[in-house]
């Protein structure tokens, strides 16, 4: 489990699959490497007789991929050609293993990486990723189909590199929420016309604020069993990653994750959206909103760990930048609680 | 934990495959000799293929996908061309009798195919309009005798075109030994105009229903789609 993000996924086999005794070309794969996460869906392609094994391998060797080239690929210094070169290779491997051509293990390519508040969304094909922020999921990059409604690129495709879509992006702290489908679910959670995302995702997502990420990728696959599969005759997948809820800053030892030092400065920002980093490396380590005019709790909490250690109003003053009386008065309330 | 809220979910319609069949209801078809029909077939064409397009709706109607994805239209000609039947899902469409034309005579194959091709484009139109996906529309023409004009060879330039860029499937298909498959060929640059088996007009209809319902739940990337192997209704 990855201390940022929680995840949950599941993959059902869609109608026209089950009929013909067809096994489920859908897949999914997550990985994590310090603080980078990756997610990936795959949908493998329905005329490819291997696509079943295809699916699973690009989504595993692209996740890996992500994790171990994150830097490099947020930094724009890697991009399409790499990451279905990586993809080529996996089913260069099953054909080696499994026989047949690389197009027999051809699918599509949805995936996500995140590291700190940056991320890069790759999408090859049809399928969706959509982003919450502030309770409203919003499209991050839609399916993409030519003119027709059953032409779309794989990873085997010639057109491949061409058409797969980097999508690098900073992610607002109010962000809260991913999700990640293939086509089949798409067919529910995804307007065609006008590119609105269902609020579902972000239901699944919620789950996750309580449910461990099994116990809700239990539930994910049973509802889209009952709700998804009947609607559409293809695999369904869906993933969904949501932040973990911060806990009070500062923890109980605070440090730098980047250099380790336990001291901090206010970063930039006004009343309402409160920063607070390293004093040393300048890493960013709260990055809080308030609503309405008030500081925010982090602002708050910080003062008080730094007067239970002993400075004065004034020292933490200096290096918080919040006003004398504010804080005098966050004081006076404390020792009234006491 | 609960349940997705279902109101939530959304509905997105059926993505649609438009079918045009361009038929051939010049006088020839009433399989009279004396009227220019091929004396080596017994029977009635236009009977059999009235069958034969029966048929058709009725597979379209079980293909659990089709029913709702594919749309239907007709076109018959002679010497001019009408419009039997614009597109609709079939799922609750009851096929149409066609009626021997013995009025105009003829056979303009161009005429016929000009009309379908602009229905065609019509309803790629009202699909875009409303935001509706589509499939590849797929073109069937079949007739049994030799053009009585030479409209075919404009149109066949427009047909090529849009096979040629992936943009139509076309069937063309001679009914009988008369057919002029030559005058098909302008309508179908990427494989020869096939010649139907004597009056198998259900074998081929069966093999077409199949065919849509297979597009219908496809998917493809660069190649296109593999049709069932056809059965039994062509002559090689």
């Amino acid at each position: 489990m990855n201390t940022s993000w929680k995840i949950a996924a599941a993959s059902v086999t869609g109608r026209s699959h089950r009929s013909a005794a067809i096994p489920c070309q859908d897949a999914s794969a997550f990985r994590t490497r310090g603080p980078a996460i990756a997610a990936v869906v795959t949908d493998g392609a329905g005329s490819a007789r291997l696509s079943h094994l295809g699916a699973p391998a690009v989504a595993g060797a692209v996740a890996d991929w992500l994790v171990d080239n994150a830097s490099a690929l947020l930094a724009g210094r890697a991009g399409a050609a790499e990451i279905i070169a990586a993809a080529r290779a996996a089913i260069e491997r099953q054909v080696a293993e499994h026989g047949g051509e690389p197009r027999d293990y051809a699918c599509t390519l949805v995936g996500l990486l995140l590291k700190g508040e940056q991320g890069a969304a790759v999408h090859l094909g049809d399928g969706a990723i959509a982003a919450v922020r502030g309770g409203e999921p919003r499209l991050v990059s839609g399916p993409d189909n030519g003119e027709f409604a059953n032409e779309t690129v794989f990873v085997t495709s010639s057109r491949a590199q061409a058409s797969l879509r980097v999508t690098r992006f900073h992610m607002d702290p109010g962000v809260t929420s991913f999700a990640l489908m293939t086509d089949g679910a798409q067919a529910s959670l995804l307007d065609r016309r006008t590119g609105r995302v269902s609020r579902v995702v972000e239901q699944v997502a919620a789950w996750l604020d309580t449910g461990s990420e099994e116990a809700v990728s239990a539930n994910l696959a049973r509802n889209i069993e009952t709700y998804l599969v009947p609607r559409t005759t293809d695999d369904c997948t869906l993933l969904v990653l949501r932040r973990a809820q911060q806990s009070a800053w500062p923890p109980a030892r605070p440090a730098c994750a980047r250099c380790g030092s336990d001291q901090f400065r206010r970063g930039r920002g006004g009343k309402t959206r409160f920063t607070i980093c390293c004093a040393r490396c300048g890493t960013v380590h709260v990055r809080s909103r308030s609503r309405g005019r008030a500081y925010p709790p982090a602002a708050r909490q910080w003062a008080a760990h730094l007067r239970s250690q002993g400075l004065t109003c004034s020292q933490v003053h200096r290096l918080t930048g919040l006003p004398r009386r504010t804080l005098r008065r966050w004081a006076r309330e404390a020792d009234d609680k006491a | 934990m609960q349940d997705f809220l279902v109101s939530d979910l959304i509905d997105n319609p059926t993505p649609r495959v438009a079918v045009c069949l361009c038929l051939d209801i010049s006088p020839s078809m009433s399989g009279r000799p004396e009227w220019g029909a091929d004396p080596n077939i017994k029977g009635v064409p236009i009977e059999e293929l009235n069958r034969g397009v029966q048929l058709f709706y009725r597979i379209l109607k079980e293909d659990d996908v089709a029913r709702y994805s594919a749309e239907v239209a007709i076109v018959a000609f002679s010497g001019k061309a009408w419009k039997v039947r614009d597109f609709e899902t079939v799922v609750d469409a009851n096929p149409p009798i066609l009626q021997l034309d013995d009025q105009v005579g003829g056979t303009s194959l161009g005429a016929g195919v000009a009309l379908a091709l602009d229905m065609l484009e019509q309803r790629k139109e009202l699909y875009k309009r409303h935001g509706v996906d589509y499939y590849q529309p797929w073109l069937v023409v079949m007739t049994d005798g030799r053009p009585t004009d030479y409209s075919h060879v404009e149109v066949g330039k427009r047909v090529t075109d849009l096979v040629m860029s992936k943009k139509l499937v076309v069937f063309p298909i001679g009914i009988g030994g008369l057919a002029d498959l030559s005058a098909l060929k302008v309508f179908s640059p990427k494989r020869d105009p096939a010649q139907l088996a004597g009056l198998k007009f259900q074998e081929f209809f069966e093999w077409l229903g199949k065919s849509v319902g297979r597009v219908s739940n496809s998917r493809v990337g660069d190649e296109t789609v593999t049709l069932p192997p056809p059965n039994n209704w062509m002559v090689l």
